[in-house]
């Protein structure tokens, strides 16, 4: 469902950004694509935390009968929700750059400063590829 | 990406952490506002508005800082989906 969901984000993003922002101001671009990718994002991280909760519940209720086993599983859900943690640390990260960099551009003559959209779309990439 | 472009963006970074800060709501706000004076309040408050683009509204400009995703930690999520699944184990 999350591959799904991804593509699916990937698909907008690629066909409709583009078109939809012709006449859009480099800022306009980069806060539309930082709204679509926070959305994606927040979504990605809902499923991914409901299927979690499944398992570990699931986990939960083998705690008597195979402590070993249920030790293993547990640790394996915090390793993931670890890498998870992360991915969502660098990608508020790169938002907050971004955002930054509006403020960093203010007063500029030349817009240089205003990075490309990609980092961001790379971020949730990034975050989506870990709760797959 | 040169030297001052790069201590600009890393300026703007921590700018934008306080300003997120100022605008998110409930926990912790309070706690990471305390050591900010009111006039540093005001000042980064202008910052971000007076940035701008004039094109996008100060209600987007707002959301982008408070959007779930960028206000929420991973432990939000988690505790949220153990909610719903009505799970009474500590937080992880």
């Amino acid at each position: 469902m999350i591959t799904r969901l991804f593509i699916a984000f990937i698909t907008i993003v690629v066909t409709l950004l583009p078109v939809g922002c012709a006449n859009q101001s480099a800022e306009r671009v980069s806060e539309r694509t930082i709204a679509a990718s926070n959305v994606a994002v927040d979504a990605a991280l809902k499923a991914f935390y409901l299927k979690y909760a499944k398992d570990e519940k699931a986990n939960e209720a083998t705690r008597t009968e195979d402590p070993g086993g249920y030790l293993e599983r547990q640790n394996a859900l915090l390793l993931k929700h670890g890498k998870v943690s992360d991915g969502l640390d660098k990608y508020q990260a790169t938002v907050r750059v971004t955002v930054a960099a509006f403020i960093a551009a203010h007063g500029e003559t030349s817009p240089s400063v205003i990075p490309t959209t990609a980092d961001v779309d790379l971020a949730a990439a990034s975050l989506f590829a870990l709760t797959r | 990406m040169n030297p001052a472009t790069e201590q600009q963006l890393k300026t703007g970074a921590g700018l934008a952490l306080g300003i997120a800060n100022i605008f998110l709501p409930g926990s912790g706000t309070a706690i990471q506002l305390a050591p900010v004076v009111l006039k540093g309040v005001f000042d980064l408050y202008d910052a971000v508005m007076k940035a701008k683009p004039d094109d996008v509204t100060v209600e987007e400009w707002r959301a982008r800082l408070t959007d779930p995703a960028i206000s929420r930690t991973a432990d939000d999520y988690l505790n949220e989906a153990r909610k719903a699944l009505d799970v009474a184990t500590p937080a992880a």
